[in-house]
């Protein structure tokens, strides 16, 4: 270990000499000074060995080693060495003060409804959370160290008895079978495990809510944490995970039933509402009402481009002003996307660049990949949108279907940790399929998904059965 | 012995189920687009009875299917061929399955073709669409069973809600067209049951799914029951076209189902078989993946060539294949012959070679 910043102390107690070895910037200094340097100095007068010290030091985590090697392992995270003049033998102490931040509000999946607290960098900080929400013996951790030089842990989360095991295996040996120098984050990670990654479709959940994790839990899911990351993968998750949100279950089931179904109109408005509107006026204007194409075509009327171009220059200018808005400070951002929506709108219209039809299409479809849960599938059906829309503009309605077909196929082709990732609708499973589209009421999803493949698969049968209704 | 060319792990195989999906949807596929003017030409208002007579005719077919293979654990008929009747009858008789499922595949990708050109791109060479479908397909057949069971799933999908639109040219239905009913005698109709046929056929995919379907003690009732399925289909859409169209002019409508999508009309939408026409490509793809898979197996088991390369094979002879079929005559001959010959392997087939098992082979495999 080469770091000038380690510290070196020599104590001397009595006859004893002690040699203490840690790095500053990890450890708590308040309790070295308050709680172990008194200690030290009350050491009795005679050598003492390091029996004695393991046994009444006053810290709660110590060890010994007898491998010099090991030791800088442990300094790095934010141990003390204490090495005893005249024995073999080291002893470690854990008096780390890891630099975190306190826990604070999910960020990037906001819910109006339930727990707002999201997990944060710090792998004890969530762990902790985690056992908050499941006060439970059950919950397991398998702790991996991955990276050669990051040493990076890794703790690979899931319900004793709830998860099947060839799902926790499979996870365990993608993330043991990494030879990789290091991983920073669970984003990263992700896309190191996934089944395919060739695919546009992330094929795991990211999530940074301790409650969609504990509930993805409870149904029999493998969940990964990676140190340094506020974000936890959950798998085996099908497609129409990435479009359920936790507060479906928080809010009653008509409600949630309304936004599921939404949110998926959401995602065919996203990918084909511009390549439907493309396709309609390039080729198939036949297909539109007189009464409406009139209006169509006086708002195209001073456009000079084919509906193709207009359309990639409008999609395109949405993606600017949204990547904009991410980079940019929270306030100057928030200013960006009126100012730029508004005034660009506005002005391309008027310079006769695009029709307002358009514009309120673009939006439209831009809105609407906005209503995903899941980030990444948001961005994915964002970028999916632009062959779409090139398809249509080479072959109309011919074009969105190839790509529309492409697209079936792609998603059949996929899997999640080995498990279909279209799951409920095809093998059409009618169990899922009560908690997919829609989300029936408590009492019918009596079943842990046929997704996870639980070896335990009745979530509670007696409270289940209570509360049909009619008994 | 290449009997044991298919490794049956629970990845490949599909649940029984799906075979009800994978019967009904590569049954139904460009046919029902304009089938209705050849029966009409026979038996005119009696068209619909012809259509249940060739359903029954299904039912007897698949019926011999399934006692064949039943007959023999784990087998597709390619296996069975062999096992039958040694390697060298077998690989000419799978030879002649391959080219004739080749054929059908070819059959409905220059007929979807068609259409597309006709309603929608006319000027579009036809070349370029082949290419593109073909392309789309290779995609999908190797992905392997499940993504062709998925596919299948879709189109039967999309059939039914497509179906639920004949509720508009239903407004029109004049019920007087129907009358006389049993206006011809058995000959007429047997005669276009016949015709119909090559409407009907697509179910011999369960002599090559079988080894692949996971429960096959129930599996003729899926069978069966998706048979039934295209029936009842084909029966709906004959009795709407035949309340629709006046006789005469349903003898020039090369697309009867299309023209009835005609007057589908949302407040948004008018003009709805530019819609129909384009979803019509799932309902084709699913034809088409199930025939190129067939046709794979078959090249892999005679020839023993990876079966990529030999997906890869077949999809550039249906590319070079398809562009010799330009004109609407040449279209027709094809339609024709395969519908011919097709009559005889799906129909009569499987009767000669149930007989031949039962008489020649009763110590068979038998489980």
């Amino acid at each position: 270990m080469r770091n000038p910043r380690l510290v070196f102390r020599n104590l001397s107690c009595g006859t004893n000499s002690l040699l203490l070895a840690y790095l500053p910037y990890l450890v708590d200094t308040v309790i070295l000074q308050q709680v172990l340097l008194p200690y030290f100095e009350r050491l009795p007068e005679e050598k003492v060995v390091p029996d004695t010290i393991l046994g009444n030091v006053p810290v709660a985590h110590v060890t010994q080693t007898m491998d010099y090697r090991q030791v800088s392992d442990y300094l790095v995270r934010g141990w003390i060495y204490l090495q005893i003049e005249g024995t073999a033998c080291g002893i470690l102490l854990y008096v780390a003060r890891i630099p975190s931040r306190s826990l604070g509000e999910a960020q990037v999946e906001t819910q109006i409804f339930g727990p707002q607290v999201s997990f944060t960098e710090a792998l004890e900080t969530n762990l902790g959370i985690l056992q908050g929400y499941l006060s439970t013996d059950l919950l397991t951790n398998v702790s991996i160290t991955i990276g050669k030089r990051s040493m990076t842990n890794v703790e690979v989360c899931f319900m004793e008895e709830l998860a099947a095991p060839e799902n926790v295996q499979t996870v365990i040996q993608r993330i043991s079978d990494l030879d990789i120098d290091g991983v920073i984050d669970s984003g990263k990670l992700v896309q190191l495990i996934d089944d395919n990654t060739f695919s546009i479709f992330p094929q795991l959940i990211l999530t940074e809510r301790p409650d969609h994790v504990s509930e993805a839990l409870l149904e029999g899911k493998v969940v990964v944490f990676v140190e340094g990351s506020p974000f936890a993968i959950v798998g085996p998750s099908s497609f129409v995970d990435f479009f359920k949100s936790n507060e479906d279950l928080y809010v009653r089931w008509q409600m949630a039933s309304f936004i599921r179904l939404l949110r998926f109109s959401a995602l065919f408005v996203s990918l084909f509402f511009t390549a439907t509107y493309v396709a309609a006026l390039t080729f198939h204007y036949e297909m539109i009402p007189s009464a409406l194409l009139v209006s169509l075509v006086k708002s195209r009327s001073k456009v000079p481009f084919p509906p193709l171009f207009e359309a990639l220059l409008l999609e395109m200018i949405i993606e600017f002003l949204r990547e904009a808005g991410a980079r940019l400070p929270f306030k100057v951002g928030q200013t960006i996307g009126i100012v730029g929506g508004i005034v660009i709108g506005q002005a391309a219209v008027a310079a006769g660049f695009t029709s307002n039809i358009l514009i309120m299409i673009v939006a439209l479809s831009a809105l609407a990949s906005f209503t995903f849960p899941s980030y990444m599938m948001s961005t994915a059906v964002r970028i999916l949108r632009f062959p779409i829309i090139l398809l249509a503009g080479i072959w109309g309605g011919f074009g969105i279907m190839l790509g529309a077909s492409f697209l079936l196929i792609h998603i059949l082709r996929q899997s999640s940790l080995g498990r279909p990732f279209f799951l409920p609708f095809f093998p059409f499973r009618l169990h899922d399929f009560k908690n997919s589209l829609i989300r029936f009421p408590f009492y019918s999803l009596g079943k842990r998904p046929v997704m996870t493949r639980s070896p335990d698969d009745t979530r509670a049968p007696d409270e289940v059965e209570k509360k049909r209704p009619g008994q | 012995m290449s009997l044991s060319t298919f490794r049956r792990n629970s990845h490949m195989a599909i649940s029984v189920s799906l075979a009800l999906f994978m019967v009904h949807g590569n049954q139904v596929g460009i046919g029902i687009a304009g089938v209705q003017r050849f029966i009409y030409d026979r038996v005119q208002q009696d068209a619909w009875i012809a259509v249940i007579i060739a359903g029954i005719m299904t039912h007897i077919a698949a019926w011999f299917m399934l006692k064949i293979l039943a007959n023999y654990k784990d087998m597709d008929l390619y296996d069975i061929h062999q096992m039958v009747f040694g390697k060298w009858p077998a690989r000419v008789l799978n030879f002649i399955f391959i080219v004739y499922i080749m054929g059908s595949a070819l059959t409905i990708l220059r007929g979807y073709i068609e259409i597309i050109q006709s309603w929608m791109f006319p000027e579009v060479p036809s070349w370029i669409l082949n290419a593109s479908l073909l392309c789309l397909s290779i995609y999908g057949v190797t992905g392997g069973i499940r993504v062709l069971a998925g596919i299948s799933f879709f189109s039967v999908g999309l059939t039914i809600l497509q179906l639920l639109l004949l509720v508009y040219p239903m407004q029109y239905a004049d019920f007087h067209l129907l009358q006389p009913v049993f206006h011809h005698d058995l000959g007429q109709l047997m005669d276009a049951a016949k015709k119909m046929s090559f409407s009907t056929i697509g179910f011999e995919v369960i002599l090559f799914i079988y080894p692949f379907v996971k429960e096959k003690e129930i599996l003729p009732r899926y069978v069966h029951g998706g048979l039934f399925m295209t029936t009842c289909l084909y029966v709906v859409v004959m009795l709407v076209t035949l309340l629709y169209f006046q006789g005469e002019q349903l003898k020039q409508l090369i697309w009867a189902t299309f023209m009835m999508m005609k007057i589908v009309e949302f407040p948004f939408l008018e003009r709805f078989e530019f819609v129909s026409i384009s979803l019509w490509m799932l309902i084709l793809l699913d034809n088409l993946l199930t025939n190129l898979w067939v046709a794979m197996r078959g090249v892999h088991h005679i020839s023993g060539v990876k079966e990529r390369m030999a997906l890869i094979g077949i999809v550039g002879v249906m590319f070079f294949a398809s562009n010799f079929l330009e004109t609407r005559q040449s279209i027709n001959l094809i339609t024709d012959v395969f519908g011919g010959v097709g009559f005889y392997i799906i129909f009569v087939y499987p009767i000669v070679l149930y007989v031949v098992i039962r008489l020649f082979r009763k110590g068979a495999v038998r489980t």
